[in-house]
């Protein structure tokens, strides 16, 4: 089994892919930074079924999508480089980390109105780095996360990352005073230490992490541990 | 006639049938880890399992592909549709999204009650649990379920492959994952009626009185227990 430790892997996302890194996780480019520095255990299973389904559907490589300046135009307001190395979503972020960059209105606006007709963006329109880019710009608006969730649900699984869809569920959740399910949700202690957010159903947590292509709430557990330290 | 008669009376044991009339159909002696004996699964993947000590009927959407009924299909419509299985077969894929298992020992169901406990065990794009009822051997059917992903408990029809709104009730269910939870639906002729945890959550005039099979029902990639399914016949 090939094991890249966080550190290794980081050191290389960083380099390359900071500015996605950062829009990826709450803590923003602290988290990035953060997970350069690993501590010993927190390693992720790059031969694992969750990182293999992430990396196979991150795969844009067909360049099959028709409307490119839509993918551009959403790539652009996400800050989010599509041409840039692999950074798996590692399932963990701040509750209380708000990443309030500007987006801009005109794609928000654009986005909310498909959302009402029940629409959203599609990989046949956009591509993967598109329908991703949608999710981070959708992460930022509150006022659009919500409905954007159910876009990507009703997309069915070839549309969205299944660990983007369970991110985005944990986060409405939570943001509606309910119990996450994912576990990907962490809160950060004044004593420096990490603690999970409430979680329904502890004992099918990790079941449902894997199904949803994240690593186990142990491995998250500990990246957010070593993010809160920076 | 009298042989009919006799088939029937020993399914209706063999369901669980209670002195009160209610049949409930028992998976205590399934084998864990393998398909219920006593529900067919007919679309998607569902097992037997251990809940708390006691056998349960586990629908796991994690192998769900979208267009893959479970397999045997063939022979499973067969078995409870004998000729007319090719009709129902060529239905049910058209909504293969759409796991559902059949009670075997319930040859079928016009009035009275059908409950199930469920318990919600997770989905990333659906949390349904559902009762499936008024099956027919084209595989159109009726459903009540509730979604955990919406909050909400709805009654859908399939015809020919199509599913089609029906109701949908107006209270918010924000229930917990991993806790119990009772759905209960009552139909007397065409007045249907279904309740979560006791309370009424929807009611609606249905376009003809049911007749046909009932089972499970759950949607795309849901993990869903089902425990204590039981049908209270209410009389024609």
């Amino acid at each position: 089994m090939r094991i890249m430790t966080i550190a290794a892997r980081s050191l290389i996302a960083v380099a390359l892919v900071s500015s996605s890194l950062s829009a990826q996780r709450g803590g923003g480019r602290r988290a990035g930074r953060a997970a350069g520095r690993a501590a010993p255990g927190c390693a992720v299973d790059t031969t694992a079924e969750w990182y293999k389904s992430q990396r196979a559907f991150a795969d844009d490589s067909r360049h099959d999508w028709t409307d490119d300046a839509m993918r551009q135009r959403l790539l652009t307001a996400a800050g989010y480089k599509a041409d840039a190395a692999f950074a798996p979503e590692l399932g963990w972020r701040f509750f209380d980390a708000n990443d309030n960059a500007p987006v801009d209105s005109a794609i928000v606006a654009e986005l909310k109105a498909m959302a009402a007709k029940r629409q959203w963006v599609s990989r046949a329109t956009v591509g993967v780095a598109g329908v991703h880019a949608a999710w981070l710009i959708s992460l930022r608006v509150p006022s659009m996360t919500e409905g954007a969730m159910h876009r990507m649900m009703e997309g069915g699984p070839g549309e969205s990352s299944s660990a983007d869809v369970a991110v985005v569920s944990d986060l409405t959740r939570a943001k509606a005073g309910r119990g996450q399910i994912f576990g990907t949700l962490f809160e950060r202690l004044e004593n420096g230490a990490v603690k999970l957010y409430k979680l329904e159903d502890s004992a099918h947590v990790d079941m449902r992490r894997e199904a949803s292509w994240l690593p186990s709430l142990a491995t998250s557990a500990c990246l957010a541990a070593q993010g809160a330290r920076k | 006639m009298k042989r009919l008669l006799t088939a029937f009376a020993l399914s209706l044991a063999a369901a669980g049938a209670s002195a009160q009339g209610a049949i409930k159909v028992d998976v205590s002696k399934d084998a864990v880890g393998k398909e219920p004996a006593t529900f067919l699964p007919m679309v998607g993947n569902w097992v037997v399992t251990k809940d708390d000590g006691r056998n349960v009927v586990f629908v796991d959407g994690r192998i769900w592909k979208k267009g893959q009924p479970s397999g045997g299909l063939a022979d499973k419509a067969r078995a409870i549709y004998g000729a007319e299985h090719e009709e129902f077969i060529d239905n049910v894929k058209a909504f293969a999204y759409f796991p559902i298992a059949v009670a075997k020992d319930i040859p079928d169901f016009t009035n009275g009650e059908i409950s199930v406990n469920f318990k919600m065990i997770g989905g990333t794009l659906d949390r349904c649990s559902g009762i499936l009822f008024n099956v027919k051997p084209n595989g159109d059917y009726l459903t009540v379920r509730f979604n955990g992903t919406e909050d909400n408990v709805v009654l859908w029809t399939f015809k020919n492959g199509k599913r089609s709104f029906v109701k949908r009730g107006t209270a918010s269910y924000p229930l917990e994952l991993g806790t119990w939870n009772t759905l209960r639906m009552t139909v007397k002729g065409t007045e249907f009626k279904a309740y979560l945890n006791g309370v009424l959550a929807l009611e609606y005039t249905l376009d003809a009185p049911v007749s046909g099979k009932v089972g499970l029902w759950s949607k795309t990639d849901s993990m869903s227990e089902f425990d204590a399914f039981t049908v209270t016949p209410g009389g024609k």
